[in-house]
């Protein structure tokens, strides 16, 4: 080697081809296609783990002797699914050849009437799925002695003799759950919000960003 | 981006993010798509350029941090998704190089340091001084001199291998 690395990297860069910037095109194309197809893959996952996810509570809540919950809750999520894809469907309905902003603009609406009607739908999944858990429990079978809820309830007239009893179940009992159930419902939009933010969080701030950086070019 | 901005703000010091590119990539689909992402990340961090450091060690620095993320990102997707389709094209790899044969070499050589190596060599040969390439990097000065002593020994080697390989 003759020259210095100094000397190459300052000859070299001489030459008027060394530094000719490539054109700047299709960027936001790029990204937003990229990051449509990430959510999607996303949402398809998520669907594809519930499906999974009612199966294994399935299993497990019948080989533990609770399937007054697990299928219940097998049910809820499946139907969940079903409610989810039907959505996911009519996202093939955007029309994709529109210019970059008006398609991104296109999929967030239709990720925030999504999240609105699904939301809805979550206002009575939540409870519900809180529901089955309690069934769940209270008729977990524990052998020769029954189910749980009778011993419990065995126990609560032994030691609390004035225990007012609903077709055999505790009144405190029965209001404490219900209470609970209208709560969960109450804050159900929050509770999935927040479970939204934890799966696709990240990917809606990109798209918000997005949005905003071609909005920023358009004005 | 505005075309105003890019015409004024960025195409003048295009130089510094063409060389940090291309010591960063090895095919010109790579290049390009790097080179697009620093100048959009330079147009949307521009409001936070306090104007405490040059222009152009703003530009240094954020082509420096835009490549590294990217290069990490581009490992990680090549590593969970590798087929035959992925492999880089040849005449992508043609046109990424210079006219220049010795300049080729040297850049290969480059290429073959670690990350933060030819992030410090870079600088160096724009002739930054240590204080400012520790600066861009956010090290201690004190080992620039020591560290840059050694990237020119491993590149000499680099090179007199190559020349011989070559004949």
């Amino acid at each position: 080697m003759d020259k210095s690395i100094e000397l190459i990297w300052k000859e070299g860069f001489l030459k008027d081809d060394a530094l000719v910037a490539p054109k700047l095109n299709d960027l936001y194309n790029q990204k937003s296609i990229h990051l449509l197809d990430k959510f999607e893959k996303m949402y398809k996952w998520n669907l594809i783990f519930l499906v999974g996810f009612s199966f294994f509570i399935l299993i497990i809540s019948i080989s533990i002797g609770m399937k007054y919950m697990g299928i219940p809750i097998f049910f809820i999520f499946n139907i969940l699914v079903l409610i989810s894809k039907k959505h996911f469907e009519s996202l093939k309905s955007i029309d994709k050849t529109q210019s970059s902003y008006q398609y991104l603009k296109s999929y967030d609406g239709w990720l925030n009437e999504k999240i609105t009607a699904i939301g809805k739908v979550y206002t009575v999944v939540y409870p519900l799925i809180f529901l089955s858990m309690v069934f769940g429990f209270w008729f977990l079978d524990v052998g020769d002695k029954g189910f749980l809820g009778h011993i419990v309830t065995k126990w609560i007239k032994e030691e609390f003799p004035n225990t007012i009893l609903l077709s055999g179940v505790p009144l405190y009992g029965i209001i404490v759950v219900i209470i609970i159930t209208v709560m969960i419902s109450f804050f159900s939009k929050k509770m999935y919000l927040l479970d939204l933010k934890v799966v696709y969080g990240n990917l809606m701030e990109k798209l918000a960003e997005l949005l905003s950086d071609m909005e920023k070019l358009r004005t | 981006m505005s075309s105003d901005f890019y015409t004024l703000s960025i195409l003048p010091f295009s130089a510094i993010i063409i060389k940090i590119c291309k010591a960063y990539t090895n095919t010109q689909e790579d290049f390009e798509d790097y080179y697009q992402e620093v100048c959009l990340q330079i147009w949307r961090t521009k409001d936070n350029f306090k104007e405490q450091s040059e222009w152009s060690t703003w530009i240094y620095r954020l082509s420096l941090n835009v490549c590294l993320t990217l290069m990490k990102k581009d490992k990680k997707k090549k590593q969970s998704q590798f087929n035959a389709d992925e492999l880089p094209n040849k005449e992508s790899v043609e046109n990424h190089t210079f006219s220049d044969e010795s300049l080729n070499q040297l850049y290969n050589a480059i290429r073959q340091l670690s990350k933060i190596d030819r992030a410090v060599i870079l600088l160096y040969l724009e002739e930054k001084s240590y204080q400012e390439i520790a600066d861009i990097i956010g090290t201690n000065p004190n080992n620039i001199g020591v560290r840059i002593k050694r990237i020119k020994t491993r590149l000499k080697k680099l090179l007199t291998l190559k020349n011989k390989i070559h004949g």
